[in-house]
C-alpha cells in the first residue's frame, strides 16, 4: 500500500484508535516528507492532498486533546484547542472532495459547536486595526487592489495555505465583546496581590457532560429550550 | 448587538456613483473608471474618534478580485480609492462586513446575486451561524437619486430577504427598464402568434 494511502486509513478509524500522541507525531513527519518530495517533483495536486491530509490529521488530534484537557479540568486549554478546531476546519473546508472519506470530520465539528455552547465565556477582548501593509505569505509580495500578484488567498501552493502577513498595522481600539473573532482571549479577573489571572468561570454544564462520556467519540445531542 | 427580523432598512439617499466621482481625492484617469462603473465599491467613513478615516472592511481587496475576475463589458466594477490610499478594517467581532457599493439599478439584480454567491464561498458551512452586513445603494440613472438598501441578518437569510425587498422596492416604484423588457417581450410573443397564423 502507497504510504499516503496508508495514512489515509490510520486517519479514517480515528474513532476506533483512540489518542496516540506518539503515533501523530510520526505521521505528521511522514506528510511533511512526502509533502517535500510531491513539492521536489512539481506535483501539485498530490501536494495539495498532503496539505488536506495534514489538516485532517492536526484537527483530530485537537480534538482529542480538547476532550483530554476537559475531563482534566483544564477548561480554558480545551476551549483554546476547540477554537483552533474551528480556524483549521475553516481552512480545510473548500479543499475537501465531497467523495472524501469524512474521517469523522462531521462528528468533530458537531460536537466541537456543542462544548464551545456549554461555556460559560461571555465577555472576550478584542482588538479593531487598520491593516496598512500585508505582503502574499507565498510571494512575500505586497497585497495590491488593482496589481496584484497570482496567488489566491486561501489556495494551495506548494502544499502550504496562502494568507496574508500584516507587517503594518494600527490598533484603533480593544473592546470587550460577547461574539469576538478570536476567541481565545476571554476576559478573565486578576488577583490584585499577586496579579495572577483568576478563572472566576462556573464550568459546571461542561463538567455535567464530560462526566458521562467515556470515550472522545461518544455521541452526545443537546438542545437549548426556547424560553 | 444582534441583528434581529426583517433584518433589512431602506431610506433614501444622496450618493450616486457621480456623487463619489465628484468629491473623492482621486485621479482623472480613476474618475473616469469610477463614472464608467456600473458596480462601484466605497469605502466607510469615520471610526470612533477618528471622523475622517477613509476604509474598506477586511476582505475587500479578494472582494474586488471576484467581481473583477467577474466582469465583462456590459457590468464594469470599479472601486473608489487610490492604490496607496487603500486600507482594510479589520473588525473584533464575528461578522462578514461587505464593503458599500452604488449600482445602477439595471444591475441591482446581478449585484444581489454576486454577494450571494461570494457570500457563500467565503463562508460555505458557516452562513447558518454567521451575520452579514452590507450597504447597497441603488442609483436611479434617470432621476439621478438612490435609495439605500442596509442588510444586517444571518448570511443564510441574506439572498431571500434581499431579493424580496428589492422587488417590492421596484413594484412601488416602477422601473422604466423593466417595463421595456415587459414590452420587448409582449412584441416578441405578439412576433410568435402572427408567424404560428401565417404558417
Amino acid at each position: 500500500m502507497e504510504k499516503l494511502d496508508a495514512i489515509r486509513v490510520y486517519l479514517a478509524i480515528v474513532d476506533s484508535r483512540g489518542n496516540m500522541p506518539e503515533n501523530d507525531e510520526i505521521i505528521q513527519r511522514l506528510l511533511i516528507q512526502l509533502k517535500k518530495e510531491a513539492v521536489f517533483y512539481g506535483d501539485q495536486v498530490r501536494a495539495k492532498e498532503i496539505w488536506c491530509c495534514e489538516q485532517i490529521s492536526s484537527i483530530q488530534c485537537n480534538y482529542l486533546q480538547a476532550f483530554e484537557a476537559i475531563k482534566k479540568g483544564f477548561y480554558y486549554d480545551a476551549w483554546c484547542l476547540l477554537e483552533r478546531i474551528e480556524i483549521e476546519v475553516r481552512h480545510l473546508e473548500p479543499h475537501l472532495q465531497s467523495d472524501d472519506n469524512d474521517y469523522k470530520l462531521g462528528f468533530i465539528i458537531k460536537h466541537t459547536r456543542q462544548f464551545q455552547s456549554l461555556y460559560p465565556y461571555n465577555l472576550f477582548s478584542s482588538p479593531a486595526y487598520i491593516k496598512k501593509k500585508e505582503l502574499c505569505s507565498v510571494c512575500h509580495t505586497p497585497i495590491s487592489i488593482r496589481n496584484p500578484c497570482n496567488h489566491i488567498v486561501g489556495e494551495i501552493y506548494d502544499g502550504e495555505q496562502c494568507g496574508k502577513i500584516i507587517v503594518e498595522a494600527e490598533i484603533l481600539e480593544i473592546s470587550l465583546t460577547p461574539e469576538p473573532f478570536c476567541k481565545r482571549s476571554v476576559a478573565f479577573m486578576i488577583d490584585r496581590e499577586t496579579n495572577e489571572l483568576i478563572d472566576h468561570y462556573d464550568y459546571s454544564l461542561v463538567k455535567y457532560v464530560i462526566d458521562k462520556l467515556n470515550q472522545p467519540f461518544d455521541e452526545w445531542n443537546m438542545s437549548w429550550p426556547e424560553i | 448587538m444582534m441583528p434581529e427580523p426583517p433584518y433589512i432598512t431602506i431610506i433614501n439617499s444622496q450618493e450616486t456613483i457621480r456623487s463619489w466621482a465628484d468629491s473623492s481625492d482621486i485621479s482623472a484617469n480613476l474618475r473616469e473608471g469610477v463614472l464608467r462603473a456600473d458596480f462601484l465599491i466605497i469605502p466607510s467613513k469615520g471610526y470612533l474618534d477618528r471622523p475622517d478615516l477613509l476604509f474598506f472592511p477586511e476582505g475587500t481587496e479578494n472582494l474586488f478580485r471576484f467581481l473583477r475576475g467577474l466582469q465583462n463589458s456590459a457590468f464594469r466594477v470599479e472601486i473608489c480609492v487610490e492604490e496607496e490610499e487603500y486600507r482594510e478594517l479589520a473588525l473584533h467581532a464575528d461578522l462578514l462586513f461587505i464593503a458599500s457599493t452604488i449600482v445602477s439599478n439595471a444591475c441591482v439584480g446581478v449585484a444581489v446575486k454576486l454577494i450571494s454567491e461570494y457570500i457563500q464561498r467565503k463562508l460555505g458551512s458557516r452562513r447558518q451561524e454567521t451575520n452579514v452586513k452590507w450597504d447597497l445603494i441603488i442609483q436611479d440613472d434617470k432621476n439621478d437619486r438612490s435609495v439605500k438598501v442596509s442588510y444586517f441578518g444571518p448570511a443564510s437569510e441574506y439572498n431571500t430577504v434581499v431579493s424580496q425587498a428589492i422587488k417590492k422596492l421596484f413594484e412601488a416604484q416602477p422601473n422604466p427598464q423593466k417595463r421595456t423588457r415587459h414590452l420587448m417581450q409582449r412584441s416578441r410573443w405578439r412576433y410568435i402568434k402572427q408567424a404560428k397564423k401565417k404558417r
